[in-house]
C-alpha cells in the first residue's frame, strides 16, 4: 500500500496532480485540494507522476 | 547500438530525461553533466518561498527516484566544446566525454545589464547560489532596485515587499505582463503592487554605477540616477549554447530541434543521436501554427523529455515516424505575488482578443485568449476548476492546429 502527504503549507491548489491520477487527487467545490492518503501498490506510477508534476514539490509517498 | 548517453545540464530537463528514457527501457549508461555544484533542484521557489524565507534552500532538491539510482551525476563541471564528428563532449576540466547519444539540457541564465564578475550587490535570481548572495542583503529598510518588471522581477518584489525591503521597480513598459496576462490582470497586479508601497518607474537603465564605499547607482534614459543597497537584474534570459557554436546546429534562438526533439542543422537537416529539452530547445508548436518557439515554463521540461526518450529508444529507420507521432504539451504557468495566486494554460500571447470568460464576487476572473474563435490560451486570478476546464478546450484547438506540429 501506498501512504501519501501532501504539505498543505506548501500546495497552492493548482490541481496538476488532479491529471495524473484523478482517483486520488481532486479539487472541491471551493478549488481546495482534496485528496486520499493512501493508493494501493499498483497505482505507484501514477501517484509518482503527480508528485513530479506538482510545481511546488509538495507530494511524497512512501510504500508501506 | 546506444551504449552511452550523456546529458549536460543536471536540473530538471536533465532529471527529467533520465527517468523518461529508464521508463522508455533505454538500458545504456547514462551520465549528467552539470556546471552548478547541486543535484537538480527546483526553481521557481527561488523568487517566491525561498526569498520570503517561508522555506529554506535544502528543501528544493528534486527526489531521485529508483529508476535513476544508477545515473553517473558528474557535477560542477560545465561543458565547454562539443565535437560531433568524434561523438565527445568536453568539459572546463579538459575532460573527453564520449557519447552514442547526446541530450542538451542547458537551459538559460540571466541576461544582465552589464558583463559582471562578482560584484555581490549586482544580483540576478536564477540559482541557488544567486539567492545565497541576494537573500542576506535584504533586510527592513534596505533599498532595493529590482530592473525589469516581468516575472521574475514581479515575483521578487512581491517577496522583498513582505521582508520591510523598500523595492523600486524599473520597467521598460508600465505592464510587462500584459502579454502574458492581458491588460486587465496585468493591471489588478500593478496596483497590487502599488498598494504593497512598490515605487514602479517606466524608464531605461543606461547604467549601474557600483563603486565600493558608496551606494550602488542606477542610471535612467530620463536623467534619474536611483540609490540601491542592492540590484537585482530581472531582465530576461539568453540560452546556454555557447558550448555549442561552431557545430552547425541552429542556434539562432536556443537549439532549434524538430516535434521529436531531434536537434536540427542551420540547413534544417536532422542531427542524429543530438536532442534538446527544456528552457533551451526551441521546438515547433501547434499553437504557434508548427512555429519554433522556446517555452520557458516549468511543466515543459518534462513534456519534452517523453517525447526525447521515445525517438532515442527507436531504431535510426524509426525515428522519423515516432517523431511525428508524438503529441504536443499544453504549456502551462504560475505565478505567486502577494496573496494572488495565478494559473495559465497554452500560450495567451498568441491571441489577439483577451475576453473575460468568468468572475466572482471575490475579484477572482478567468480570461480567455482568443485568435479568431479559437481558445489558445486561458489566464486565471484564482477559480482554478474553471481554468483547469479550459485546458480542454487549449488542447483542442491545439489538435485541430496539428497537435503533432
Ligand atoms: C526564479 C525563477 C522562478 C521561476 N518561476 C516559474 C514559475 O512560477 N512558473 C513556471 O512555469 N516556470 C518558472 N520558472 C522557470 C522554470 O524554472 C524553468 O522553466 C525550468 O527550470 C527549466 O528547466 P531546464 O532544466 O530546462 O533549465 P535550467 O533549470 O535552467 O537548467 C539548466 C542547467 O544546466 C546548467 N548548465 C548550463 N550550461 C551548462 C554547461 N555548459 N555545462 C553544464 N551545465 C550547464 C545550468 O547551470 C543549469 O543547472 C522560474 C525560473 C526561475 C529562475
Ligand atoms: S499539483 Fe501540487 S500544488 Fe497543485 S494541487 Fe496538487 S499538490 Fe497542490
Amino acid at each position: 500500500m501506498l501512504e501519501i502527504t501532501v504539505d498543505m503549507t506548501k500546495c497552492q491548489h493548482y490541481g496538476q496532480c488532479v491529471f495524473e491520477a484523478p482517483n486520488t487527487f481532486r479539487l472541491n467545490d471551493d478549488d481546495k485540494l482534496e485528496y486520499t492518503a493512501t493508493a494501493v501498490d499498483g497505482d505507484e506510477e501514477l501517484i509518482a507522476a503527480a508528485a513530479d508534476v506538482c510545481p511546488m514539490q509538495a507530494i511524497t509517498f512512501v510504500r508501506v | 547500438m546506444t551504449e552511452r548517453i550523456l546529458i549536460v545540464g543536471a536540473s530538471l530537463a536533465g532529471l527529467r530525461t533520465a527517468e523518461a528514457l529508464r521508463r522508455a527501457g533505454a538500458t545504456a549508461s547514462i551520465t549528467v553533466l552539470g556546471d552548478e555544484p547541486h543535484l537538480p533542484y527546483n526553481r521557481p521557489p527561488l523568487s517566491k518561498a525561498i526569498l520570503t524565507g517561508a522555506d529554506t534552500a535544502d528543501t528544493l532538491q528534486f527526489p531521485l527516484r529508483e529508476s535513476v539510482a544508477d545515473v553517473d551525476w558528474l557535477l560542477g563541471s560545465a561543458a565547454v566544446d562539443l565535437d560531433l564528428d568524434r561523438a565527445r563532449v568536453t568539459s572546463a576540466d579538459g575532460t573527453e566525454h564520449p557519447f552514442d547519444q547526446l541530450v542538451i539540457a542547458t537551459g538559460v541564465r540571466a541576461r544582465r545589464v552589464h558583463t559582471v564578475a562578482g560584484r555581490p550587490r549586482q544580483c540576478v535570481i536564477r540559482t541557488r547560489d544567486d539567492v545565497d548572495q541576494l537573500r542576506p542583503q535584504l533586510q527592513p529598510g534596505t533599498r532595493l532596485v529590482i530592473i525589469g518588471n516581468g516575472l521574475i522581477g514581479c515575483e521578487t518584489a512581491a517577496s522583498s515587499r513582505g521582508l520591510g525591503v523598500e523595492v523600486t521597480v524599473v520597467g521598460r513598459s508600465p505592464l510587462a505582463l500584459e502579454r502574458l496576462f492581458g491588460r486587465e490582470l496585468a493591471e489588478i497586479f500593478a496596483a497590487r503592487h502599488r498598494d504593497a508601497g512598490v515605487a514602479t518607474i517606466t524608464a531605461q537603465v543606461t547604467d549601474i554605477v557600483d563603486l565600493d564605499e558608496a551606494p550602488v547607482q542606477v542610471h535612467l534614459d530620463d536623467g534619474t540616477v536611483l540609490t540601491a543597497d542592492v540590484v537585482v537584474e530581472a531582465i530576461g534570459s539568453e540560452p546556454n549554447t555557447d558550448w555549442l557554436h561552431g557545430t552547425g546546429i541552429d542556434l539562432r534562438d536556443g537549439v532549434a530541434v524538430d516535434a521529436g526533439m531531434r536537434a536540427l542543422r542551420t540547413d534544417g537537416s536532422v542531427v542524429d543521436d543530438v536532442f534538446a529539452v527544456g528552457d533551451v530547445a526551441s521546438a515547433p508548436h501547434p499553437l504557434a501554427h508548427g512555429a519554433r518557439r522556446r517555452i520557458e515554463h516549468w511543466n515543459m521540461p518534462a513534456e519534452h523529455a517523453k517525447r526525447a526518450a521515445a525517438v532515442m529508444v527507436a531504431p535510426l529507420a524509426e525515428r522519423d515516424a515516432r517523431a511525428r507521432a508524438t503529441v504536443a504539451p499544453v504549456p502551462s504557468m504560475w505565478t505567486d505575488q502577494y496573496q494572488f495566486h495565478l494559473l495559465s494554460y497554452g500560450l495567451p500571447a498568441l491571441g489577439d482578443d483577451m475576453r473575460l470568460i468568468e468572475s466572482n464576487d471575490a475579484g477572482d476572473r478567468v480570461y480567455g485568449a482568443y485568435r479568431g474563435d479559437d481558445l489558445v490560451g486561458v489566464v486565471g486570478l484564482g477559480m482554478r476548476s474553471a481554468v483547469l476546464a479550459r485546458r480542454a478546450e487549449v488542447l483542442h484547438t491545439m489538435t485541430r492546429y496539428g497537435a503533432t506540429a
